[in-house]
């Protein structure tokens, strides 16, 4: 059944590098040191325990039938939304309940739910003889549960992911960009309440007008109608005072100096001072003074940055844009619409990840808690990840498979 | 948009993507890398953390208990530390601190080398003089000005605060604690924490490393001027405990004894004074404690910290007539005229002969002259008619095997014995009776701490409805105001004791004050009513007995309960005691009155 002559080696060894590398660079970030005291976490020995359990993922996935897989989506969503469930009562860590913890290692039910979204919404989105109204609703119910139980643990980032993830499938789906405004309306509607009532009030009427105009089914104005009133009362009057400060500091991080404000400060000295060399691996000083708290997760490229410098991040960067071009180029290879619209996805879900988690390293995305994919260190990122790029590698090896 | 295909858009959204990436990386390493790398070795970011007062505590009339102080502090920056071993020494030559204490700080540090970790609090003036002489040679050392807590009495239930160790660090440091800050670590300083505590402001500064501001803020931020928090201080409290009656009973209480006082104000619940001997002086953990005074304090067997208001169980003796006669009444196997067997200085129980505690025997009595007296032998004879489970219920809907519920941390809970419990330690085939005749008379393995009992006998004197005991009269801060009902739930229990019972008992401890019989007629007083009971309990062979004296007066509408470890006989010690804080409180509140 594995046609090797279809399997993307350069995928395969880009994925593989980037990877590697993560590796690496959890282990710098891993260690501390000034003068003759050091302090090494395990961080790194975790990690690698999951960089040897995802080759075998990688090559099994490629190996079993795709109607075993095919057959798996549906409960494997149901399963992620019950995680997602579970993961609420869970004790909080960081002020969040993110991680479900299994023995020494904790669960992140919001990465699985990401991939499983994905494929679940590629099934439904790919049956023929759909109406784009349609195809927006069922693109909209199967994407607001995640989204609704990732909002409250709370992890923005995530969320964001989701509704940009979900942008692009209803795009690939051929959907026109008109009709996904609907979808970003509650956005713009919770954004502008923050400012004034009025403002998002005549945004809501505007809006409602506009899809009237257009002669939308009637459906769609109500749930689009409701979602702009709902989102907004929602976010003004029924979060507590330390929910709604979360997104205020979200959307502005200046607001949280403690937290967002000193670390981009401290990121961007870190990548800054790194220069075009870089100060050698383990030779951070920022990080070996750990100015930068947690730099192992989300501010991973500061330390890479530091370390290695202007060329290597390029280099970084290089590696990054050779494999997403990889995936756009699978996408015109793919036949099957579930398959293509799953590909769209899973390039958005990287790419969108990939900007915006470098972007806040730099300075220039406002800070959210969203992990480099195969660098950050985090078991359930870098499976979920791997496996992403596995299942693109699998729709080119079965293009042949045609229904 | 429709002519390009879908992988066309994505290429556009990944070129610019790459672009911009590349352009703001290369704007940040390439063009002002050697910025970066001045502020990387010469600078740092500075986060000053602005502390929120903590609220003080005044008592109901508004006079002071605990407030704060500015003091100095040594703070020690382990980053900087050059030579470890003249810092050693000089450290244990200043204040005598050991290497193991400087090791055992240096690891608690390990994470914060580069921060302010104070060490020392409150230096005294020498101390300062002492250190500022030495400080051009050990650049790791600061002094750090802020607040410090000063009690101005001692007593047990302020508590006291101290400063964050690791573990509650580790449990709070997302609510805005920070490594150095005060924690409340019992009492109500503790309980509430919460509202006494504020929210830190904070301030952030680019600073070199020789600490000067460089206002480099504007470039490295998008943020205009230095980022600045405002602190919002902590809410003061005004608690229940009136300060004249507190101090006065201090006053009163016997020196060399130990034992609590409990008075409370039994139409609401309020705690009046909360006594507790011998004290301790909470100031001691406000600053460095000396290892020999440490040791000292910790060989004291008089328990000086323990709290024997709450937070220690005694058996209450006779005192718990009351409950034993109550379940009695209210079972119908007794009513106000019913006399129980002669007591001739004892009775035959089986093969044992128990004791009455006055040899020359009270004849036969009904229940009212039982608890005028203090009779052993009535209640032993009722308790062959109660059901030692029923018994149990009944103590703890009368809240004696519950807490209380009082806003202070760590309350003992009491305990009333099942059957159960007995088959479980004694075997099955122990006898209960026996144990039920000792426990009717309150001793045996029951266990109740002073407050319960004041709690009960203020339920008593209100009429049946118990009200819970509490400390907390208000928190202000600004024009906000809250009250005990913010905090605590259900403030009243209607005691299972009906009105024939209530009119039994009241007369009783009526009684036991007017008559010339009574166990407390020392506290009769003309034209005033004052209700009591004493109480001497056995606890362990060879020793004293512990007084005890519970009772209200409806005059000045406070029930006062005396507890006195091993104080001899409940009317001789503990009652007079009673009577001088009745005559007190009485005359008090006559000259406030007057006043107003």
């Amino acid at each position: 059944m594995l046609k090797i002559k279809n399997f993307d080696f350069g995928l395969f060894f880009a994925w593989f590098l980037l990877v590697s590398i993560g590796i690496i660079v959890i282990y710098t970030a891993s260690i501390t040191s000034y003068g003759e005291y050091t302090q090494i976490n395990n961080y790194y020995i975790k990690q690698l325990v999951f960089f040897l359990l995802i080759i075998p993922i990688f090559l099994i996935i490629q190996k079993i039938p795709y109607f075993v897989i095919d057959a798996l989506i549906v409960p494997g969503y149901l399963i992620s939304v019950i995680l997602l469930v579970i993961v609420l009562f869970t004790p909080e860590i960081n002020g969040s309940n993110r991680w479900i913890q299994l023995g020494g290692f904790n669960l992140q039910p919001s990465e699985i739910a990401k991939i499983m979204t994905i494929l679940v919404i590629s099934k439904f989105l790919a049956k023929p003889h759909q109406g784009d109204s349609r195809k927006i609703i069922i693109g909209f119910s199967l994407a607001i549960v995640p989204i609704f139980l990732i909002m409250i643990e709370p992890d923005f980032g995530t969320t964001l992911v989701f509704w940009v993830v979900l942008f692009s499938m209803l795009l690939a789906a051929k959907v026109p960009i008109i009709y996904l405004l609907i979808l970003v309306a509650p956005i713009i509607a919770i954004s502008l309440v923050i400012f004034s009532y009025y403002w998002s009030i005549i945004f809501i009427i505007l809006f409602a007008i506009i899809l009237f105009k257009l002669k939308f089914h009637w459906v769609v104005q109500a749930i689009s109608f409701i979602a702009n009133i709902f989102g907004s009362i929602i976010f003004w009057q029924i979060l507590k005072p330390y929910q709604i400060n979360r997104i205020l500091t979200f959307m502005d991080p200046t607001r949280d100096p403690l937290g967002a404000g000193y670390q981009v400060i401290q990121s961007k000295i870190a990548i800054g001072s790194g220069g075009l060399w870089g100060k050698g691996f383990l030779q951070g000083t920022q990080k070996n003074l750990d100015f930068l708290p947690e730099h192992h997760t989300d501010f991973i490229f500061s330390v890479y940055g530091e370390e290695l410098g202007y060329l290597v991040s390029l280099l970084l960067l290089g590696l990054f844009f050779f494999l997403l071009m990889k995936i756009i180029k699978s996408i015109d290879k793919i036949y099957v619409l579930e398959r293509k619209i799953a590909s769209v996805g899973i390039f958005t879900f990287l790419f969108f990840q990939l900007f915006v988690n470098i972007g806040m390293n730099i300075g220039i995305v406002p800070t959210t808690g969203v992990p480099l994919p195969f660098i950050s260190y985090g078991g359930s990122n870098l499976v979920i990840n791997s496996v992403s790029i596995a299942l693109v590698q699998k729709y080119l090896v079965e293009k042949g498979f045609m229904k | 948009m429709n002519k390009l295909t879908t992988s066309q858009i994505l290429k556009l959204f990944l070129f610019a993507g790459f672009a911009i990436l590349i352009i703001a990386l290369t704007k940040l390493q390439l063009i002002d890398g050697d910025k970066y790398s001045e502020y990387a070795t010469n600078n740092y970011v500075k986060k000053s953390r602005l502390d929120a007062n903590r609220g003080e505590i005044f008592d109901r009339n508004g006079q002071p208990i605990a407030q704060n102080y500015p003091a100095i502090h040594l703070a020690i920056i382990p980053g900087f530390i050059s030579d470890e071993d003249s810092l050693k020494t000089f450290l244990s030559q200043c204040l005598s601190i050991t290497d193991e204490d400087f090791d055992n700080f240096l690891y608690e540090t390990r994470f914060r080398k580069f921060r302010e970790n104070i060490f020392i609090d409150n230096l005294n003036q020498q101390q300062v003089t002492k250190f500022a002489e030495y400080f051009n040679y050990f650049p790791e050392l600061r002094f750090t000005i802020n607040n410090t807590r000063r009690y101005h009495f001692p007593n047990h239930f302020i508590g006291y605060i101290g400063r964050i160790n690791q573990d509650e660090y580790a449990n709070l440091k997302d609510q805005n604690y920070h490594f150095n800050s005060f924690l409340g670590k019992t009492g109500i300083e503790k309980q509430y924490e919460k509202i006494l505590k504020g929210v830190d402001g904070l301030k952030l500064n680019l600073m070199d490393a020789k600490g000067r501001n460089l206002d480099l803020f504007n470039s490295i931020s998008q943020n205009k001027d230095d980022i600045y928090v405002p602190p919002v201080n902590g809410m003061d409290l005004n608690l229940t405990i009136d300060l004249n009656l507190q101090l006065f009973i201090d006053n009163t209480f016997p020196p060399d004894l130990r034992g609590a006082v409990v008075v409370m104000d039994y139409t609401n619940g309020e705690v009046l004074a909360y006594v507790s001997r011998p004290e301790f002086d909470q100031n001691i953990f406000m600053s460095r404690i000396p290892t020999t005074v440490w040791d000292s304090i910790k060989a004291d067997t008089t328990k000086p910290f323990l709290d024997r208001v709450s937070k220690a169980v005694y058996p209450p003796g006779s005192v718990f007539k009351i409950v034993t006669a109550g379940l009695g009444s209210e079972k119908q196997n007794i009513n106000r005229w019913t006399k129980l067997s002669y007591c001739d200085g004892g009775m035959q129980i089986g093969d044992r002969y128990v004791k009455c505690w006055n040899h020359y025997g009270h004849g036969s009595l009904n229940a009212i002259d039982a608890l005028k007296v203090s009779c052993d032998v009535f209640f032993y004879d009722l308790s062959f008619r109660l059901d030692l489970d029923e018994f149990c219920y009944f103590v703890k809907d009368s809240m004696l095997s519950e807490k209380t519920g009082i806003d202070i941390p760590d309350e003992a809970k009491g305990f009333f014995p099942t059957s159960k419990w007995y088959k479980d330690t004694y075997g099955r085939y122990t006898s209960i009776t026996g144990h039920k005749v000792n426990l009717s008379i309150g001793q045996g393995e029951m266990f109740m701490t002073p407050l319960q009992i004041c709690a009960l006998y203020s339920g008593i004197a209100n009429d049946g409805l118990w009200k819970k005991p509490h400390l907390l009269k208000q928190a202000v801060r600004g024009d906000s105001v809250l009250t005990i009902n913010d905090f605590i739930q259900n403030t009243e229990v209607q005691l299972p004791y009906s009105k024939e019972t209530l009119a039994i008992l009241e007369e009783g401890l009526r009684k036991v004050i007017t008559e010339q019989d009574g166990t407390a007629h020392s506290l009769n007083r003309a034209k005033r009513k004052i209700y009591g009971k004493t109480g001497s309990a056995e606890h362990r062979i060879g020793s004293q007995t512990h007084a005890w004296f519970a009772g209200y007066d409806k005059d000045s509408q406070i029930a006062v309960t005396v507890f006195v470890q091993e104080g001899g006989g409940g009317g001789s010690v503990a009652a007079p005691i009673a009577g001088d804080i009745f005559d007190f409180y009485y005359d008090y509140i006559g000259e406030r009155d007057a006043e107003n």
